[in-house]
């Protein structure tokens, strides 16, 4: 198998240091480039083409989540991991609403770093457990307190098929193979599934999964 | 502030209104008693002088009447050539004689002494005459036939003419008396008049004096006291600049250390993590009292990130800088839930509201100081946080389910202060709450000045 190629932007040279070593030591990822801020990254994800980008939330000149959105946009195959101190689900959305795969403590970035980048290589999310505990335990006093039925229940087996692939990062075309389901069935599917949650965006969906346990 | 002396109660100023207006009043009270007095006196005096002038022309009138009477006899016996009728007009001329002869002798004891010269002479004339008259009245009739027309015409005529003269300028005497003592009390009322005159003027100058004192004397409180009223505003905007200044500076604070903490030590920590990993995964087999060792370490590094992350939020999240106003409020509501396990629900049309700085951190902490109290005094189950923005208003409230207070009764520091915070940015701050029926915070702010800021940053 061809080696994942890596870039890594923190603006603190121990942690990019220690990074690359820990990356390093794993045979199948090549660390290619890095970059001490979010312009820099944008650029060497130019120019280089990586397959994954580690990119600290907080970096001078260009934040982390702003250099996703850049990164992605131009180049919709980089899967990008975001590096945070913050557990807080506002910034998880954020950072998937700006198009990265997955959202890293880094207090756990050295236990799930080599996880989260090959579950991105293979087109999935990926949060730390810590982000994925407190997501679900929000969401499951939320239902305690509210006494509200799960809405998740609302969903028909097939629909609960359709959700968790969404919810992995899969694209309409990859399901409707998936399943043997014509591209406009399955954005039907997802469109009702949406209402049907109350949720607005493919980020929030993949936010409610992780709060529900279904993805990780 | 200035200093409060006690004031005495009869101070300076007090003292001259209060002598003035007792003087005044103890002038005008002089005057009218003095005027009272004055007229009574005018009223006695004129009284007695008219009886007593009344008593004399009576008195005067009668010896005249009497003594004209006696004439009259006298010359009817002298020329009456009846037989009888000489006894009969002698008899009743020696009568009236006699009436006029008492009502003199009285007039005399009480006349006034200015008329005795000439009371003296009437009495010589009445003598002189009766004198004459006596030894004719043993007369036969020859002879008072022969001497009588003679007698009466030479000697007696004369005598009568002049005390009747005497009589008239007697009587004349008391008019002028009469006219003296009405010129006497013309003469008091005049100086009445001008003594009640002088009175008057003195009052009113008093009175103006006054007057002038009692304005100045307030004009003087009226200043100090607005004075003092201006100066209790200016301290008041002053204070409220200050806790404003206050307020900044600490947010500030927080800002910067909340940024340090979590930037920096909490990078540094998390760079150590890493080497750590590191150096674990280079500790060659067979060292497991190492590994053990960078074990502990590492739970050590992990748990101190944590609670430097715990103290950074606390004292300023990051996501109201980073994320904005909505997802940090969205984070304080997650935590009271954690924390208190009221149900707390953040309803914004606008997730990403673009809000000014000042505006972002007010909001935050009202909301903040509102979930606070709701948690400690409230008992409420839910607690929702609205906010929403309108074209020319922001609007936010907090309402919970709790059990309510009388707002009017309750005015804790923690409200006065959310009062201060909202008033700073020139907005209101109400309270609608009564027992049982939960509270309702609304916090209107003017449409925050015009330039979209970026937000972000990190």
């Amino acid at each position: 198998m061809k080696a994942t190629r890596v870039i890594l932007a923190d603006d603190h040279t121990v942690i990019r240091s220690g990074l690359r070593l820990l990356l390093e030591r794993q045979p199948g990822l090549i660390v290619v480039g890095e970059a001490e801020n979010g312009r820099q990254a944008v650029d060497l994800a130019e120019e280089l083409r990586p397959d994954v980008a580690v990119l600290d939330i907080a970096m001078p000149h260009l934040n982390g989540i702003e250099a996703t959105r850049q990164i992605v946009s131009r180049n919709a195959a980089v899967a990008v991991v975001i590096l945070s101190m913050h557990s807080d689900e506002g910034y998880v959305i954020r950072a998937l609403q700006a198009g990265a795969k997955a959202y890293l403590l880094k207090d756990s970035a050295e236990a799930d770093l080599i996880a989260a980048i090959s579950a991105v290589r293979d087109g999935k999310s990926f949060f730390s457990p810590a982000v994925s505990r407190l997501l679900l335990e929000d969401y499951v006093r939320q239902m305690k307190q509210k006494g509200a039925v799960d809405s998740y229940e609302l969903l028909t087996n097939r629909e609960r098929e359709i959700f968790q692939l969404v919810a992995e990062g899969k694209a309409n075309k990859e399901i409707a193979a998936l399943l043997n389901l014509s591209p406009y069935t399955v954005d039907t599917h997802r469109t009702r599934i949406l209402q049907k949650l109350n949720l607005h965006s493919i980020p929030e969906l993949v936010l409610y999964a992780v709060r529900k346990g279904i993805v990780s | 502030m200035g200093t409060h002396n006690p004031r005495p109660l009869l101070s300076g100023v007090r003292l001259v209104l209060l002598t003035g207006f007792l003087g005044l009043l103890a002038l005008l009270a002089f005057a009218g008693l003095y005027a009272l007095h004055s007229l009574k006196q005018v009223a006695e005096l004129e009284d007695r002088s008219t009886r007593q002038f009344i008593g004399r022309s009576d008195q005067l009138e009668s010896i005249r009447s009497h003594a004209y009477a006696a004439t009259s006899r006298i010359r009817d016996y002298l020329l009456d050539r009846e037989s009888s009728a000489p006894a009969l007009h002698r008899r009743q001329a020696m009568e009236a004689w006699d009436g006029a002869m008492a009502g003199m002798a009285k007039y005399q004891t009480s006349g006034p002494l200015n008329q005795l010269p000439v009371l003296r002479q009437l009495q010589r004339s009445l003598q002189s005459y009766w004198q004459t008259v006596t030894p004719a009245l043993e007369w036969n009739d020859a002879q008072r036939t022969r001497l009588g027309y003679d007698l009466l015409a030479e000697q007696l005529s004369p005598r009568r003419d002049e005390f009747l003269q005497l009589l008239d300028e007697v009587r004349r005497s008391n008019e002028v008396d009469l006219r003296a003592a009405t010129d006497q009390s013309a003469e008091l009322i005049q100086d009445l008049k001008n003594r009640l005159t002088s009175v008057v003027v003195v009052a009113l100058m008093l009175g103006v004096a006054l007057a002038g004192l009692t304005l100045i004397h307030f004009l003087r409180l009226e200043n100090a006291a607005r004075a003092r009223y201006e100066a209790s505003l200016e301290d008041r905007a002053q204070l409220e600049a200050l806790s404003a200044r206050l307020l900044e500076i600490q947010e500030e604070e927080r800002r910067r250390i909340a940024r340090e903490l979590h930037d920096e030590t909490g990078q540094s920590l998390s760079g150590m993590l890493v080497d750590l990993a590191n150096a674990a995964a280079a500790v060659p087999p067979g060292h497991p009292a190492l590994l053990e060792r960078l074990d502990s370490v590492k739970h050590l590094a992990e748990s101190t990130l944590s609670s430097i992350r715990n103290l950074s939020l606390l004292l300023r999240p990051s996501m109201l800088d980073d994320l904005g106003l909505i997802p940090a409020l969205r984070w304080q509501a997650r935590e009271t839930s954690r924390r208190t396990g009221m149900q707390v629900e953040v309803v914004a049309e606008d997730y990403d509201l673009v809000l000014p700085d000042d505006y972002r951190t007010t909001i935050y902490r009202l909301v903040q100081e509102a979930l606070h109290n709701a948690a400690r005094h409230s008992g409420a189950r839910t607690v929702s946080v609205m906010v929403r923005s309108e074209p020319d208003r922001l609007l936010v409230s907090v309402r919970d389910d709790g059990k309510g207070f009388v707002p009017k009764l309750t005015r804790g520091m923690g409200l006065l202060g959310m009062h201060e915070r909202a008033a700073h940015l020139n907005g209101r701050f109400q309270i609608e709450s009564e027992p049982g029926h939960g509270v309702t915070l609304t916090i209107e702010l003017p449409a925050p000045p015009g330039q979209p800021q970026i937000e972000g940053g990190t």
